[in-house]
């Protein structure tokens, strides 16, 4: 388990164990040009980076080109993730990597807004009138053929809301199962509402290796756990 | 600590945590770490000149502006990154 200090970051940092990440939430369509202009400026000088590429930076220790790697991250798994960018990002040609939760995208249309409020899934007023406001799993399967989708719990829950054993299944190991499902793949990542990292409860780490993902994403790190 | 310095980084961390989430993406540095029992990334075979700069960058910026916090401190870890971050990734976008 390694140290989450200040330290101990900068020591990984510095040997070159480094991603640079842009944290996307809400993507609504009035945004959608600037989205593409960010993206399409960061892709100059950056590269974006795909699952496969993890998986041998961790074999290697090193990416295998120049340019400093690069993720943008979309949260919560909107339907303007998918209609805005992950058409952006299929514009660009970047992988992005889509976190959401699968509660969200299981919910009937007529309760997704009320779903949003309870769990800290932030809505702007444009999307409101859209009807469905979470991604379909549809458009999860699509996305997973080009781009990286995972589990942000099903409920966009916090580490300390998952008590029970029956927490751990709902918002740990089925998210895993459904998606799997739709996509054909095995999700490889797993992130929790806050960020909470890897190495501060065995319990909930434990439940998370034992779903079968080998990423942790939290707030500092990407941490490899199987 | 020069005033100056640490008015202008306090700037810089206002700014960059009062991007709008809804409309706006926060730029982060994130550490890669193998938690697996017994493994341990490697290292590069050179040294890494852009890990270097950025650690060092977080180092000074950590001084100047919270020198007296503790090492264990995740919720500062996270403001210094982000700081730094907002600052790479703005400087990357300048022609």
């Amino acid at each position: 388990m390694s140290a989450l200090t200040f330290a101990a970051h900068t020591s990984a940092i510095s040997a070159g164990h480094l991603l640079r990440v842009v944290n996307y939430h809400n993507t609504p369509a009035s945004g959608a040009e600037m989205l593409r202009r960010e993206l399409a400026q960061y892709a100059e000088r950056h590269r974006s980076v795909t699952l496969e590429d993890v998986d041998t930076f961790f074999e290697t220790g090193q990416w295998s080109w120049d340019q400093p790697p690069f993720m943008p991250v979309f949260y919560e798994g909107y339907r303007n993730s998918y209609d805005v960018a992950g058409a952006v990002c299929d514009e660009l040609g970047i992988t992005g990597w889509f976190a959401i939760c699968t509660g969200f995208v299981e919910c009937e249309e007529s309760e997704q807004e009320v779903f949003a409020r309870s769990h800290f899934i932030g809505l702007v007023e444009e999307e409101l009138a859209l009807g469905r406001i979470a991604m379909s799993w549809e458009e999860v399967a699509d996305l997973s053929q080009r781009h990286v989708v995972f589990p942000h719990t099903a409920s966009h829950d916090g580490i300390a809301d998952v008590i029970s054993d029956e927490d751990v299944e709902r918002e740990i190991t089925r998210p895993k199962v459904a998606m799997d499902q739709v996509t054909g793949q095995s999700a490889a990542v797993f992130a929790w509402l806050h960020g909470s990292p890897f190495g501060t409860s065995p319990r909930h780490d434990g439940a998370v290796v034992a779903a079968g993902y080998r990423y942790l994403i939290s707030n500092t790190t990407v941490h490899r756990i199987a | 600590m020069p005033t100056v310095a640490r008015n202008s980084d306090l700037a810089v961390l206002r700014e960059c945590q009062d991007r709008r989430l809804e409309r706006e993406g926060i730029p982060m540095f994130l550490a890669l770490v193998d938690e697996r029992p017994g493994r341990q990334l490697p290292l590069p075979p050179m040294r890494h000149v852009d890990g270097e700069t950025v650690a060092l960058q977080l180092r000074d910026l950590r001084a100047r502006l919270a020198g007296s916090q503790r090492d264990g401190d995740l919720g500062l870890v996270v403001s210094l990154l982000q700081t730094a971050a907002y600052v790479d990734f703005n400087q990357s976008l300048l022609p």
